[in-house]
């Protein structure tokens, strides 16, 4: 089975310059991969070249086999959603739908047929016959979205597709995104800094670190539990990072860090940082465990977790991630037992 | 203090509306009377036969065509022409933007006297001196300097991102054109054609100087009616000239601010 | 499955046409060259050829000779009076229309409009308009003479054909006001209440964030059009050649006379003049560029 997606050795340019030098990636139709990255990273540069928006500096890159590296936009069969879903604003909805449909001489009263049906596969056939400019954000995402599928692309691009909308309407829209999953084919990627559009909605990630490096594609859920590079899992941004050193004890390793010590399985001796989440790690109140007691010196109420600053008895600091509703308050004497961690060499 | 400043606001109304309107409305009374001398504060009878004197004769109406003739084939060809001026000029580089800006506003702010005099020596040696032909390639040099400058700025605020949609659907140069660029295009196209239709109707120099007298317009007839003494004809023709103005600024008040203007 | 084909290089060039359209240099620059920089080079290279009478049989002017000529300094002192005293008089005329008139009442919105009437009508239309009200035997001289202020067309101040060409003035202001006026409108608009909101609420008065951010923020904006105006009354010749006297003549009238005339000295100098002309209109075009700031 040919992959949908192939790229190859992809030179990615921003402005004059190469920014990405040499990206390789296969997506398959029905999936979704997730490119994580801080901005500025490119994510963009990378969707616009693929789609044709942009010209490559290199590499090859291929939909069912075919090469549509040099090949205009609207040959490749790859639709690039835009961050701000860009409507047509002398048509109506409806118009905006069926566009794909009529400029490829379907007649007029099937595609509009085929528009108002994907219309309402994405729960937006209401607006049907309104102008493009007098609809809500939800409601343009799911337009947008309606338009692309009707194009019926072999690749969907999305541009980072949640970011310009309000907390609230961003889960109805990841809705919208995986129903228009579930409606196509198309190997989707999708370009976001944000971890909770990717858990929701892709079915792989990968990350751009510096030097324009992609990490292997994994399932969201096998990359939070084991990220590859120290890179990568402050890209992912979950963890509290623990600064320590790596022992030998006896024949076991061991990361020492201020607040005790932890099994560090296959770890090379050495400086290194341990990666630890909200829920793999325990603030005891008190000294009554077999661990170093350390002082709170802050606390800082997040949206989903608490983090605090902890300092041991020769000023040296470190930042814990708790749950949320702790009752540790700053001043107190805790000790912090570790169940789980991934550590990676470094400073 | 609330009740003097309306009452400020209302007499600076009143003066405003009596300067914006008090030259009109003297040519509109001078071209409707007849025989109206000083000391008379009021002319003594209306008569519309300024107005038919102005269509009968022959001269003027032969003025009248010519001025017509330039205006329309100005306001079409500068269109055609500065429109994808204007384009390639905005989505290039910054540098040749500014060039292009540069050129056209040059081509604008040139003294039409200047330029005519120039033109003239130039269009003489080509033969074509004295022909409307010659005096329509003059109007055209301000005309494409204006309609440049407004078609890049149409281009420059232009949203590029409706025809990479467009694109990445399936649409190729031709569709993008025919469905996307041309209907949001009407409005600016219409706002051209009428600003260059403006520039060539109210010109003066370029057509005396590169006409050299032969060829008439409009406004060169208003001229000498003034200095053959005909006030009232004069004003005629005046009107004559500021009503289709008006017209287009009832119309489309972006083409009547781009008379005067450069793209700012 | 990866692909077997050898990595190819890219000419790292636009390879279609919407990548294309971005960032050529050569098209652009080709037709502005061709459409505009031609007519303008040939028009200004024949005035060139002309003063130095390689065309149209002039005797070499020199540029010596006009500069020295008296009557030529005094015209350009003439046009640049008139252009200097109406362009501040309508940006100060628009700035006051702007302030009195800038909100969102139906007074402000209905004075905007009359006040921008003028804006489309032709210069010669204007400059008849003019004089028809101000000349000595005009309206408002009949008006004065009906309230008893004045009994004869001569005792009326003379407005037109004066030497501080008065009436000329009138007429730019009243053409030129609309044009500035509908900018100062929309340089009000777009970026007037953010910048007084944060004036005010840093502590200055009313008058203070007018005088200290939103007029200079506005002179600012309007540089480059103030400029234009000034180039453009500068070169006009409809309007002095109705309104103004007839010595001194305006630098425009001076140049189309000096070309009329029948020796082919003065044609020579007709030349000169206008390219010393064009050279100021140049001048302020390159000004013009540099005070607008855009992308």
């Amino acid at each position: 089975m040919s992959a949908t997606l192939d790229v190859h050795d992809l030179g990615v340019l921003f402005g004059d310059r190469i920014g990405l030098p040499s990206l390789s990636l296969t997506v398959q139709g029905g999936d979704c991969l997730a490119v994580l990255g801080a901005s500025g990273s490119g994510k963009s540069s990378l969707l616009r070249t693929l789609a044709g928006l942009q010209a490559a500096a290199s590499g090859r890159i291929a939909v069912n086999g075919r090469d549509v590296t040099m090949l205009e936009p609207e040959q490749r069969g790859i639709v690039y959603l835009h961050q701000e879903p860009v409507l047509f604003p002398q048509l109506s909805v409806m118009e905006n739908v069926a566009f794909p449909l009529v400029i490829r001489r379907i007649a007029k009263s099937e595609a509009q047929r085929r528009a108002l049906e994907m219309l309402a596969r994405l729960q937006v056939d209401g607006v049907a016959t309104h102008r493009a400019g007098a609809l809500s954000g939800g409601q343009r995402h799911r337009v947008a979205l309606a338009r692309a599928l009707c194009a019926d692309p072999a690749v969907l691009l999305l541009d980072e597709p949640l970011s310009s909308l309000d907390p609230g309407v961003r889960g109805d829209v990841r809705e919208a995104l995986l129903a228009a999953r579930a409606a196509s084919g198309a190997a989707t990627i999708l370009v976001t800094h944000d971890l909770d559009d990717c858990m929701a909605v892709a079915t792989h990630i990968t990350t751009i670190g510096a030097g324009g490096a992609l990490s292997a594609p994994a399932t969201p859920s096998a990359l939070l539990l084991a990220p590859p590079m120290l890179e990568v899992a402050q890209l992912l941004g979950v963890y509290a990072t623990l600064y320590g050193v790596v022992e030998m004890h006896g024949s076991a390793a061991m990361f020492r860090w201020i607040g005790g010590v932890i099994a560090a399985a296959d770890a090379t001796p050495g400086a290194s940082v341990a990666c630890v989440r909200s829920h793999e790690l325990a603030v005891h109140v008190g000294d009554q465990l077999q661990a170093p007691v350390l002082t709170v010196t802050a606390r800082r109420d997040a949206a989903h977790e608490v983090l605090l600053d902890v300092r041991d008895l020769s000023g040296a600091m470190a930042t814990v991630r708790t749950f949320s509703g702790t009752p540790v308050q700053v001043g107190e004497r805790v000790q912090v037992v570790v169940h789980h961690a991934r550590i990676f060499p470094g400073h | 203090m609330r009740s003097r400043e309306s009452l400020l606001r209302s007499l600076s109304f009143v003066a405003l509306l009596l300067f914006a309107t008090a030259p009109l409305l003297m040519l509109i009374v001078t071209s409707l009377s007849r025989g109206w001398f000083y000391p008379a504060v009021l002319p003594p009878s209306l008569d519309a036969s300024g107005w038919r004197d102005l269509v009968n004769d022959p001269a003027r109406r032969v003025a009248l065509t010519n001025s017509l003739l330039l205006g329309v084939g100005t306001a079409i060809v500068a269109t055609l022409l500065a429109l994808p001026l204007g384009r390639a000029a905005a989505l290039s580089t910054r540098a040749v933007r500014r060039t292009v800006a540069l050129l056209a506003f040059a081509a604008v702010a040139l003294p039409p006297v200047a330029l005519g005099v120039g033109l003239q020596l130039s269009v003489l040696s080509l033969g074509l001196g004295g022909t409307l032909m010659g005096v329509f390639l003059a109007h055209m040099v301000p005309a494409l300097g204006y309609l440049t400058l407004v078609f890049l700025g149409v281009f420059t605020r232009w949203d590029t991102r409706l025809e990479e949609a467009a694109a990445t659907l399936g649409a190729d140069g031709v569709m993008r054109w025919r469905l996307v660029l041309l209907p949001l295009l009407r409005r600016p196209i219409a706002d051209a054609m009428a600003l260059g239709f403006l520039v060539s109707w109210a010109q003066v120099a370029l057509t005396l100087l590169v006409g050299g007298g032969a060829v008439r317009t409009l406004p060169l007839e208003v001229l000498a009616m003034l200095q053959a003494g005909q006030d009232q004809h004069a004003a005629t023709g005046a009107l004559a000239l500021a009503i289709p103005a008006l017209l287009v600024l009832a119309v489309s008040r972006t083409a009547a601010r781009d008379t005067a203007a450069v793209a700012a | 499955m990866s692909i077997a084909r050898p990595v190819r290089r890219l000419h790292p060039l636009p390879v279609n046409s919407i990548t294309s359209s971005r960032r050529t240099r050569a098209v652009p620059l080709l037709l502005a060259g061709t459409l505009l920089g031609v007519p303008i080079t040939v028009g200004v290279g024949y005035l060139v050829a002309g003063a130095l009478g390689i065309v149209g049989n002039a005797s070499p002017g020199g540029v010596t000779r006009v500069l020295a000529d008296g009557s030529v300094l005094r015209s350009a002192m003439l046009s640049l009076w008139i252009a200097a005293v109406g362009t501040t008089l309508a940006t100060i005329g628009a700035l006051l229309v702007t302030f009195t008139f800038g909100g969102n009442r139906t007074l402000d919105r209905v004075a905007r409009r009359v006040a921008v009437l003028p804006l489309p009508v032709p210069t010669v239309a204007a400059a008849v308009a003019v004089l028809l009200l101000l000349s000595q035997s005009g309206w408002l001289a009949r008006v004065a003479t009906r309230v008893q202020l004045i009994n004869a067309p001569a005792s009326f101040p003379a407005l037109v054909y004066d030497p501080f060409a008065i009436g000329v003035i009138v007429a730019v202001v009243w053409k030129e006001l609309p044009f500035l006026l509908l900018l100062a409108t929309s340089l009000l608009s777009l970026r007037g209440p953010a910048l007084t909101d944060a004036a005010r609420t840093l502590g200055a008065t009313r008058w203070q964030a007018l005088r200290r951010i939103t007029l200079p923020m506005l002179l600012r904006g309007m540089a480059p059009s103030i400029i234009a105006v000034f180039v453009f009354v500068l070169g006009s010749l409809e309007l002095p050649l109705v309104l103004a006297p007839s010595a001194p003549l305006t630098l425009p009238m001076l140049i189309q006379e000096r070309r009329q005339a029948l020796d082919m000295a003065s044609h020579g100098d007709a030349y000169v003049i206008a390219l010393l002309a064009t050279v100021l209109a140049l001048l302020a075009a390159v000004a013009h560029e540099w005070l607008r700031d855009d992308a």
